[in-house]
C-alpha cells in the first residue's frame, strides 16, 4: 500500500457523492423525474411545498436503496428515520431538506477496485460510512440576465424532490488517483446494478470531495469540501489544484479554515464559496410527518434474489473459471456490456486470454478514440471469435490480424456475413492476402538463401551475439512478403544454426 | 414500563402535584437567553427583528424558558421518544406508495399565487455563490 | 325568506345539521334557499351587505374572513339537483364553515396570517373534499389564530373574533371563528383543527360541542401543519349528534396523500349514541381538579358529572401525574415543529414577499417578519432554539420521552376506567386584550387539554353550564377524554347528557 506524498504531506481525501436514484416518480411526490422538461412543469404542489402538502415515500427509492446496500456488502437496516435539515435556500421549497441523519437506511460496506501506481497494479478497498436517501433540491439559473429585467435568479423546482442516494466514505484516500478510481468504481456499481443511469452531464452523479493534508503521523487536517464535481477529469483538477493550494497556504505559514469550495474548469482553480454564516447548524429532528421505515429481512432477501450478478462476483467468475488474472477480470467487468461481450467471444472460441488481451487492447483503444460504448462497436463477439480462432490456428500472424481487425471495425458492412463470421475473416485474409507462409519447405528455402545473403549476421551469432537474429529476422519476413509464420522463422533459424 | 421521579411544580395555577423534589437526575440547561443568542436565532429562522423588539422578545422568551425547565428534572432513562402519538399502542411504520407518476404539468394553478415568475422561472434577487 | 321561517317551527339558524338534513331530503326547503340563508347571515356578520329584512340582526363576531356566495350557491345547486335525483350524501345541502387552515380552491386561505393574504390554492384539503362529497355546502372560510397558534383568537392578522355570549370577551381559539360562527347561529356545523385544545377549548367558551379525534383518523392532506406530530381536524356542531354525522365524513385513510393517516377506517359514529350508560366508569384526574380551577367552572363541571352518574355512570379518582408537565412539553414540541413547518413561507413561491429588500437575505427577512405575527415569531424563536445545536437532547428529545410517560399514564388510567371527564379550561373566556402581555399565562390555561393532544387521544367538548363573568352567563364545557379509536362511545356520553341536559340548545342573547 503506497501513499503518495505530496511536498512531503500526505494527503486524507473522503467522498460524498450524490446519486440520481433511476425511478420513474420522485421520492415523496408523483411528479415526474424525466430530465429537460420545461420549467416547473415538474413540479406538483408537493415539490413547490404549497401549504397543506405532505410527503409519501416512494417503494422503489427504497427498493434501490437495498440493491446499493447489497451489492457493497453493507447492513440494510430493519428501521431506519427521515429526518428534517433545515435552512434556507431559494432551491430549496421547504426550507429543509428531507434527508436522514442518525439513523440511515444503508450502514457500512465498501468499495474495491484497482489502481495502476507507477508499475504497479494495486488492490485498493475504500471504505464506506453510510449511504442514505433524501431528496433533491431544485436548480437555481444564475446565468440568463435578462431575466425578470437583470438582477434575478431563476428557480426551476422540477428537480426538487428527484430521490438521490447519498454515498459517503471513510477519508481512505490518499491521492487524487485514488479518488477517481473509487468514483468511478462507484459509478460502475450503481450503473451496473441499474439503481442510477449514471449521466454525470445530466447531474444524475455527483460528488464531493474532502481534502485535507497532514504531515505523516499528524492528526487529520482541517478539511475544505469542493463540491459538485461531475466529471472524472474535473475530479482529478481540482483535488490537485486544492492539494497543493492547501500546502501552500500551510508552508507560508497560514491556517487552513474550513470552506465549502467550487471547482472552475475555465481556470482549473478551487474558490471558496461565500460563506453562509450559521450554515452548519442545521437542526436536524425526525420528521414527524414520516414515520420509521421498516425494511422486513424478507424484502431484503427477495431484493437479493433478484439482482444480477455483481461486477466483482463476476471478476471472481472469470478468475475461476477462464483463469484470467484479476487485472483482466476486473477491467473486463467494467460494464455489463463488456463482460458479455467478453463472455460471448470466448465462448465462441475458447481462447479467453487472447480475446481479453483483444477487448483490453485494440477493441478498448478504438472505442475511446470514438467515444463510443462497447454495445456500439462494429466488430461482433462473434467476428472477434472468429478472428481470435484464426491467430490461434496459425493461419494468420498477429500483426496480419491487426489489418484483419481494421477492416472489419472500419468496413463492416463490406463483408457479407451469409455463412458466417469465420468465412468473414477468412475472405479478408484471402482478400488481402494474409495469410501466413506455413509452408516449411518454401520458407526453408527462403531462410537458407537469407542466411547465405548475411554471412557476417550468421558469424556473429555463432559467436554468441544473440541479437545478430534480428538482423535475420527481418529480411526473411520481407522476402516472405509478411507471411511467414515468425515461430517456424525462429524455431527453423534455431535448427539451422543451432 | 416508565420510571419517572414525581416533580413538585408549583404553576401559576396553584397545582402541585408531589411534595418531594428530589435532586435532578438531568439537568436541563440553565437557559437563559443572551442577546447574542436572539440574534443568532433570528439569523436561523430569517425574521427581521429590530433591537428593541429583539430584546422585548427575550424576556418574554426567558419568561417561557423558567416555565420550561421543569423537564429536566424528569428521569427519562430507558424512555424511547413518542413521535407518532399512536405508536404507543400500536407499530406505526412509513407507508410506501408505487412509483408511478400521475402528477400532470399544472404550472399555472400552481404558480397563481407567486410573487414573481419570468418564463415558468420563480425569480429571486441574484445569489451569488 | 321570512316566510319560510314562519314556516317552520323555528328559524332555519336554530336547526341542527341533522334537522336540516331531514328537511332538506323531506324537501321541506332547498339547498339553495338554506345556502342563500346563512350567506346572507354571514355577510351581516362581516358587515357587508343589507341586512335581511326582519328578523336577523347585525353581529361582529368577525368570524368570517372570507365568504364566495357565487361559489357557494353553485355548490347547494349541485346538491340540490342530487337530492331530486335522490343521490344525495348523507349531509346533502348541508351547510358549514371552514376553518381558514384547511385550503380551498373556491376560496382564499389565510391560515389568519398576513403571510398568506390573498392566497388561493389550487386543490382542496382532504377533510374539505369528503364534506363535500358527503354533500356539504360550504358558506365561508373562519378566522382563526395566526397559523393555529393561540387560545384565545387573539392572534389573527385579520382582527380578533368576539364571543357572542358576551362580545367584550375571546372565543377561545385557536378555532375561534368555528366556535363563535355557530354560536351566533351563522353556520350550523365548522370544522376546526385541534393541535393542543384548539377544538375543545373554544366549544368550552362558546358553549357548542366539538370532538377531536384519534390523531391519524382524519387526512393533514390540505391543513396547513402548525405542529405536525399533533394536529388534528375536527368537527363542531352544536350536538354531539351533529358532530358524529360531520365525524363520520370527514375521517378515513389517505395513504395516498398523508403518511401519518392511519389505515383505521371511518365509522358510523353515531351508532352507539343512545347507549346506556349503566357501569360506565369514569375516571376524574385528581389533577384537573386542584386549587387553579375557578369555583364557577368547577360548579358546572360537577354538575354534569352528576347528571352522568344518574344516568347510570360511575366516577372513580384516578391520577395523571405529569399533567402539568404537559404544558412545557407541548410548548416545546409544536414550536420547535412549526419553526420547521414554517420555513416554506419564504415569499419565493406563494405568500407575503416584502416590496423592498436589498438581497435575497434581506427579502427573506423582511417578508417573514412583515408577514408573521408576534406570537408565530416568539414560537418560531423558541422552535428554533429547542432544536439547535446543543439544546435538542435537552429540550426536543427530553420532551418527546416525557410524551411517551404521558401516553402511559392515560394507558395506565384506561385499564380502570371507560372514558375520563373534567374540565377542559381552569375557567371561563377571558376578556379581550387580558393576557395582551402575558402570552405564557395563555400556555398556563390549556392544562388540561394539552395532555390528550400529547398522547394523539380523542376528546370532546360537551356544554355543561354556565360560570359567571360578571353579570353574563358564560359557557362552560366538560372535557371527555377516551381511548384511542373510541369516538364513538365519547359521543354516547355526550349524547345522553345532552339529552338529560339542555345547555346545548341555549344561545346568546339577541341570536
Amino acid at each position: 500500500m503506497s501513499s503518495k506524498l505530496v511536498q512531503g504531506y500526505e494527503v486524507v481525501i473522503g467522498f460524498e457523492t450524490h446519486t440520481q436514484l433511476s425511478t420513474q416518480s420522485k421520492i415523496f411526490s408523483r411528479a415526474s423525474v424525466a430530465f429537460g422538461a420545461e420549467p416547473n412543469t415538474q413540479a406538483c404542489a408537493v415539490d413547490m411545498a404549497l401549504p397543506g402538502t405532505l410527503p409519501v415515500m416512494n417503494k422503489a427509492a427504497v427498493e434501490r436503496a437495498i440493491q446499493f446496500g447489497l451489492a457493497v456488502n453493507a447492513h440494510v437496516a430493519e428501521r431506519s428515520i427521515f429526518a428534517r435539515k433545515n435552512y434556507f435556500y431559494p432551491d430549496l421549497p421547504k426550507g429543509y431538506q428531507i434527508s436522514q441523519f442518525e439513523i440511515p437506511v444503508v450502514q457500512g460496506g465498501e468499495v474495491s477496485f484497482y489502481l495502476v501506481e507507477g508499475k504497479e497494479t494495486v488492490h485498493k478497498t475504500v471504505r464506506l460510512v453510510r449511504a442514505h436517501l433524501e431528496e433533491d433540491a431544485g436548480k437555481s439559473i444564475h446565468e440568463d440576465t435578462e431575466l425578470g429585467g437583470g438582477g434575478q435568479s431563476g428557480i426551476d423546482l422540477n428537480r426538487a424532490g428527484t430521490p438521490l442516494l447519498e454515498i459517503v466514505t471513510e477519508p481512505d484516500m490518499r491521492s487524487s488517483d485514488e479518488a477517481v478510481a473509487y468514483a468511478k468504481e462507484l459509478h460502475k456499481i450503481v450503473t451496473w446494478i441499474g439503481i442510477c443511469d449514471g449521466n454525470m452531464q445530466e447531474g444524475s452523479f455527483r460528488c464531493d470531495a474532502n481534502v485535507s493534508v497532514r504531515k505523516p503521523g499528524a492528526p487529520l487536517g482541517t478539511r475544505r469540501e469542493i463540491k459538485n464535481l461531475n466529471s472524472f477529469k474535473f475530479m482529478q483538477q481540482a483535488i490537485d489544484f486544492e492539494v497543493r493550494w492547501q500546502i501552500e497556504e500551510l508552508e507560508d505559514g497560514r491556517t487552513i479554515q474550513q470552506a465549502t469550495v467550487l471547482f472552475d474548469p475555465d481556470t482549473g482553480e478551487t474558490r471558496a464559496m461565500r460563506t453562509k454564516e450559521d450554515s452548519a447548524d442545521y437542526r436536524y429532528f425526525p420528521d414527524p410527518d414520516l414515520p420509521p421505515l421498516v425494511i422486513d429481512r424478507g424484502w431484503v432477501a427477495r431484493v437479493k434474489g433478484s439482482m444480477t450478478e455483481l461486477p466483482r462476483v463476476m471478476a471472481q467468475r472469470f478468475v475461476a473459471d477462464y483463469a484470467l488474472p484479476e487485472y483482466d477480470a476486473t477491467t473486463l467487468t467494467q460494464s455489463k456490456a463488456m463482460a458479455a461481450y467478453f463472455e460471448a467471444t470466448a465462448k465462441a472460441y475458447n481462447q479467453p486470454k487472447l480475446a481479453s488481451n483483444w477487448i483490453m487492447g485494440e477493441v478498448s483503444r478504438r472505442l475511446n478514440a470514438s467515444d463510443i460504448g462497447i454495445d456500439q462497436a462494429p466488430v461482433s463477439a462473434d467476428r472477434l471469435a472468429a478472428l481470435i480462432s484464426r491467430i490461434h490456428d496459425g493461419t494468420i500472424s498477429n500483426n496480419a490480424a491487426k489489418e484483419v481487425f481494421e477492416a472489419l471495425w472500419t468496413t463492416p458492412g463490406d463483408w457479407v456475413a451469409e455463412t458466417g463470421p469465420l468465412s468473414v475473416v477468412d475472405s479478408i485474409i484471402e482478400a488481402k492476402g494474409l495469410k501466413q507462409m506455413n509452408d516449411t519447405g518454401a520458407l526453408e528455402a527462403i531462410i537458407d538463401e537469407v542466411l547465405a545473403a548475411h554471412p557476417k549476421n550468421v558469424e556473429e551469432f555463432k559467436a554468441g551475439n544473440a541479437k545478430a537474429l534480428n538482423g535475420l529476422v527481418g529480411p526473411i519476413m520481407k522476402a516472405s512478403k509478411g507471411k511467414a509464420n515468425p515461430a517456424q522463422v525462429n524455431a527453423l533459424l534455431m535448427k539451422k544454426l543451432g | 414500563m416508565t420510571r419517572y421521579k414525581n416533580v413538585r411544580f408549583k404553576s401559576q395555577l396553584g397545582l402541585t402535584v408531589a411534595p418531594q423534589l428530589k435532586p435532578a437526575f438531568f439537568t436541563a440547561h440553565k437557559m437563559s437567553l443572551q442577546s447574542q443568542d436572539m440574534v443568532r436565532m433570528a439569523s436561523l429562522a430569517k425574521l427581521e427583528i429590530n433591537p428593541q423588539e429583539l430584546e422585548l422578545m427575550r424576556t418574554s422568551i426567558n419568561d417561557f424558558f423558567k416555565m420550561v425547565q421543569a423537564i429536566g428534572s424528569v428521569d427519562t432513562t430507558g424512555v424511547e421518544p413518542l413521535a407518532h402519538p399512536v405508536a404507543i399502542i400500536q407499530d406505526v411504520t412509513l407507508r410506501l406508495r408505487d412509483d408511478v407518476v400521475s402528477e400532470t404539468n399544472r404550472r399555472e394553478a400552481n404558480q397563481q399565487s407567486a410573487p414573481a415568475i419570468d418564463r415558468g422561472l420563480f425569480l429571486v434577487p441574484k445569489v451569488v455563490e | 325568506m321570512s316566510s319560510l321561517v314562519t314556516a317552520l317551527s323555528k328559524p332555519l339558524h336554530d336547526l341542527t345539521v341533522a334537522e336540516l338534513a331531514a328537511g332538506l331530503k323531506a324537501k321541506t326547503f332547498s339547498a339553495t334557499e338554506v345556502a342563500q340563508y346563512f350567506v346572507t347571515r354571514a355577510q351581516n356578520d362581516m358587515g357587508t351587505s343589507d341586512p335581511v329584512q326582519g328578523a336577523d340582526n347585525t353581529w361582529g363576531t368577525g368570524s368570517f374572513l372570507a365568504l364566495n356566495p357565487e361559489a357557494t350557491l353553485a355548490q347547494a345547486q349541485a346538491a340540490d339537483a342530487r337530492l331530486a335525483a335522490g343521490t344525495g350524501g348523507a349531509l346533502e345541502g348541508v351547510p358549514l364553515g371552514h376553518k381558514d387552515i384547511f385550503v380551498t380552491q373556491s376560496f382564499p386561505t389565510t391560515a389568519g396570517s398576513k403571510m398568506l393574504e390573498g392566497y388561493r390554492s389550487p386543490f382542496d384539503a382532504t377533510v374539505v373534499r369528503q364534506l363535500a362529497e358527503a354533500g356539504m355546502v360550504t358558506v365561508g372560510k373562519l378566522n382563526c389564530d395566526e397559523f393555529a397558534m393561540g387560545s384565545a383568537n387573539e392572534n389573527s392578522a385579520f382582527g380578533p373574533v368576539r364571543n357572542p355570549w358576551d362580545m367584550t370577551r375571546v372565543p377561545g381559539g385557536s378555532s375561534g371563528g368555528s366556535a363563535a360562527a355557530i354560536a351566533a347561529r351563522l353556520v350550523p356545523a365548522a370544522t376546526g383543527t385541534d393541535t393542543g385544545g384548539s377544538i375543545r377549548q373554544p366549544a368550552s367558551f362558546c358553549g357548542i360541542t366539538g370532538i377531536k379525534p384519534t390523531y391519524g383518523r382524519a387526512s393533514r392532506y390540505g391543513m396547513i401543519s402548525y405542529a405536525s406530530s399533533l394536529d388534528q381536524a375536527g368537527p363542531m356542531a352544536r350536538t354531539a349528534e351533529d358532530c358524529a354525522l360531520l365525524l363520520r365524513a370527514l375521517c378515513g385513510p389517505d395513504p395516498d396523500r398523508d403518511s401519518t393517516s392511519l389505515d383505521v377506517p371511518s365509522e358510523d359514529f353515531s351508532r352507539s349514541l343512545n347507549d346506556s350508560l349503566e357501569g360506565l366508569r369514569i375516571g376524574i384526574p385528581k389533577e384537573f381538579f386542584g386549587e387553579g380551577l375557578a369555583s364557577d367552572v368547577r360548579t358546572a363541571v360537577d354538575a354534569a358529572l352528576a347528571e352522568l352518574t344518574k344516568l347510570g355512570a360511575k366516577l372513580l379518582p384516578i391520577s395523571l401525574p405529569l399533567t402539568e408537565l404537559s404544558i412545557p412539553v407541548y410548548y416545546i414540541i409544536a414550536p420547535a415543529e412549526a419553526s420547521s413547518n414554517l420555513s416554506r413561507f419564504d415569499g419565493v413561491k406563494f405568500g407575503h414577499r416584502a416590496n423592498n429588500f436589498t438581497d435575497l437575505e434581506s427579502m427573506y427577512k423582511k417578508s417573514r417578519a412583515e408577514g408573521f405575527g408576534q406570537e408565530v415569531k416568539r414560537r418560531i424563536m423558541t422552535g428554533t432554539y429547542v432544536l439547535s445545536h446543543g439544546y435538542y437532547d435537552a429540550y426536543y428529545l427530553q420532551a418527546q420521552k416525557i410524551r411517551r410517560m404521558i401516553a402511559q399514564d392515560f394507558q395506565n388510567a384506561f385499564k380502570v376506567c371507560d372514558v375520563i371527564a373534567g374540565p377542559v379550561a381552569p375557567k371561563v373566556a377571558w376578556r379581550l386584550g387580558e393576557n395582551a402581555n402575558d402570552p405564557v399565562a395563555d400556555y398556563l390555561a390549556d392544562i388540561f387539554t394539552l395532555p390528550a393532544s400529547l398522547a394523539g387521544l380523542p376528546g370532546m367538548s360537551v356544554p355543561a353550564g354556565f360560570g359567571s363573568g360578571q353579570g353574563k352567563p358564560l359557557p362552560v364545557g366538560l372535557q371527555l377524554i377516551g381511548n384511542y379509536f373510541k369516538e364513538a362511545q365519547l359521543l354516547n356520553v355526550a349524547h345522553r347528557l345532552q339529552q338529560a341536559t339542555d345547555f346545548h340548545l341555549f344561545k346568546p342573547e339577541g341570536v
